[in-house]
């Protein structure tokens, strides 16, 4: 839909952050617990985990506004503080509901410019980009979440930074907006830039992430291609489709693999490939309908990873405690 | 690190730097449609005061003298009163509203900051300027500057077109000379314009607007108001007009030799000199500054 191309500024060799050792308690609360990665320029890195894990922190901790009790946190090699023109090398978004509300959004996006000695005429260029350009003389307060969401990329892209920061950019954007935010992030990846990307719900970033870096309870779970990850999880998984379940059942628990019914004509094999699947089922002439190798989405493999690092969990359903 | 970069090689900040933040804190006054109406609505409340004043809203002061201040002999005090005649009124008294608009001022000035907090905008903030004591330089500045400009049209305004209807009215004024009349409208202004960066460098302190005002308002108009209103010995209003940023009061003290019958600020007369207790809200106000500093460095945003 849009073509960020017009950015002017070509890639630069200095689009990374790295993080190494992060350590910060509130109170008796410990947020980070040695947080250790690196944002390579040129791919969108996804920052996942559930909430509460310490994402939102660490990206306060990058940009200099929370201080860490322990380890480092450097942009394009520099500590955030250090560097002049601070948006012309990190664009970050971290809460798109930080705005006076009074203020037309493009009054707001005028004064972040003058900090950084720019124009308004690189106001009306990121304002294009964003689709904002019908409602930017607009008092902000009256955005929904969604274009708050667009101001703050807006905001973000001023200076054209190597680097973007954006945490839970998703929030609040409704499905149209959701699949621009997917290409946008994509397309500015494409060019160079390091993309850092935080969510809590995985499948936003399905299809849209390259990597990721997986937090819970302050420490890294996984820093992973998202290409691994999903083979990982997957396992060694088949389903199978049979109206004789029980039958089916039987002959591969004999046939050693862990079976599970996921339906009245569904079943879960763990243990055995599909091959072997189909041998042991024609062995005890089992009919069955579908035998397909199990691939994992990412959300699976994101509870997966994260299932004990969840912080807040309601009970298990009736239904489900009782299987 | 894999990075060869200096640590700080692009940190040398150009003075230019500073301008484009004092540029960018302007441009968040300016966008603000309330902050803009509140500075326009105390100088209307100066003003306002100064012609209810002057066009018989108060009575002139009694023409009696009564007691001395402490500190003065019956005798310097007597002869002051006689050789000055009995005037009905003051410069200093066409300046009355300027508690009201102080108070008005106090909360843009409140607002300017603490809005930032209340928001979390002061995270937008320091991520754009990450070196904290600039963005509070900048900020006080710009308020300063601001709450300047505002009490000077206030004072002004309120000085001339009171004065002019009272002479209208056939009423004398006690006459100062111009470089005396000068210093009380520069200095209201100059008291507005301090106080309104005390009460920033507060709200930088609190980062709650509710408190900042209170605050504000207790020690700087309070002990004022006290005093004009007789409302507490003496000896205490004395005491508070020494020692709280409301001293300052006293850049509207028309001369600090005469001395007329009712002994308040409203007629002028105050415990410090001009100058002197404009300096006691200078210290509070850099005190509070360095405060606010060192907090705003040294608290997460």
């Amino acid at each position: 839909m849009t073509n960020p191309g017009f950015l002017r500024r070509p890639p630069s060799p200095e689009a990374t952050i790295e993080v190494d050792g992060l350590r910060k308690r509130f109170g008796s609360t410990v947020a980070l617990d040695g947080i250790t990665f690196s944002v390579p320029p040129g791919q969108v890195t996804g920052f996942v985990g559930p909430n509460g894990a310490g994402k939102s922190t660490t990206m306060r901790v990058i940009l200099g506004l929370d201080a860490a009790d322990a380890g480092t946190a450097v942009v394009g090699g520099q500590p955030y503080w250090s560097l002049r023109h601070p948006l012309t090398h990190v664009g970050s978004l971290l809460d798109a509901s930080a705005l006076q509300p009074s203020r037309t959004a493009r009054n707001h996006l005028l004064w972040l410019a003058h900090s950084q000695g720019l124009g308004s005429r690189r106001v009306d260029e990121v304002v294009g980009v964003v689709g904002l350009k019908s409602a930017i003389r607009r008092p902000a307060g009256g955005f929904s979440l969604g274009m708050r969401q667009r101001l703050g990329i807006a905001a973000a892209l001023l200076g054209d930074p190597p680097i973007l920061m954006l945490d839970e950019p998703f929030n609040g954007m409704d499905p149209e907006g959701i699949v621009w935010m997917r290409g946008f992030l994509r397309a500015l990846a494409a060019q160079g830039r390091a993309v850092f990307v935080s969510s809590h719900l995985m499948s936003e970033l399905q299809d849209t992430a390259d990597h990721l870096v997986v937090v819970g309870r302050g420490k890294v779970i996984a820093d992973t291609s998202v290409k691994d990850l999903i083979a990982a999880a997957s396992g060694d998984r088949v389903e199978l489709r049979t109206a004789e379940r029980a039958e089916a059942m039987k002959a591969l628990a004999d046939a050693g693999a862990e079976v599970s019914a996921t339906a009245p004509d569904a079943v879960l094999v763990k243990g055995l490939s599909a091959e072997r699947t189909v041998a042991a089922l024609t062995a005890k002439h089992v009919t069955f309908a579908e035998v397909t190798t199990h691939r994992a989405t990412l959300e699976e493999a994101y509870m997966e990873l994260t299932r004990d690092a969840v912080e807040y969990r309601a009970a298990p359903a009736a239904g489900e405690a009782a299987r | 690190m894999t990075t060869v970069r200096p640590y700080r090689s692009s940190a040398p900040a150009r003075r230019g730097d500073f301008v484009q933040l004092l540029h960018a804190e302007w441009t968040k006054f300016r966008t603000v449609r309330g902050w803009v109406a509140g500075m326009i609505v105390a100088v209307l409340v100066i003003v306002g005061f100064g012609l209810f004043v002057s066009g018989g809203g108060v009575k002139p002061s009694g023409t009696k003298t009564g007691a001395c201040p402490p500190g003065m002999s019956s005798a310097q005090c007597g002869s002051a009163a006689v050789s000055l005649g009995t005037p009905e009124n003051t410069i200093a008294l066409y300046l009355i509203g300027t508690f009201a608009g102080l108070i008005v001022v106090a909360v843009v000035a409140t607002m300017f900051m603490s809005a930032e907090y209340r928001r979390g905008l002061i995270r937008t903030t320091l991520a754009a300027s990450p070196i904290r004591g600039r963005v509070l330089a900048a900020k006080a500045i710009v308020i300063g500057a601001v709450a300047f400009v505002t009490g000077l049209a206030a004072a002004g305004g309120a000085v001339l077109f009171a004065t002019g209807l009272a002479h209208h009215r056939g009423l004398s004024v006690l006459a100062v000379r111009w470089p005396t009349e000068l210093r009380v409208i520069a200095g209201t202004a100059a008291l507005i314009a301090v106080a309104a960066v005390f009460t920033l460098a507060i709200a930088a302190i609190v980062r709650r607007s509710g408190a900042t005002v209170t605050i504000a308002i207790v020690t700087v108009v309070f002990p004022y108001f006290l005093s004009i209103s007789n409302g507490g010995a003496a000896g205490v209003t004395d005491f508070l007009l020494r020692v709280t940023p409301a001293a300052a009061f006293a850049v509207q003290q028309p001369t600090p030799q005469y001395y007329l019958a009712v002994t308040s600020p409203a007629t002028g007369f105050f415990p410090l000199a001009p100058w002197a207790g404009f300096a006691v809200l200078c210290g509070w106000t850099v005190l509070a500054l360095v405060l606010a500093a060192y907090l705003l460095r040294r608290r997460d945003a």
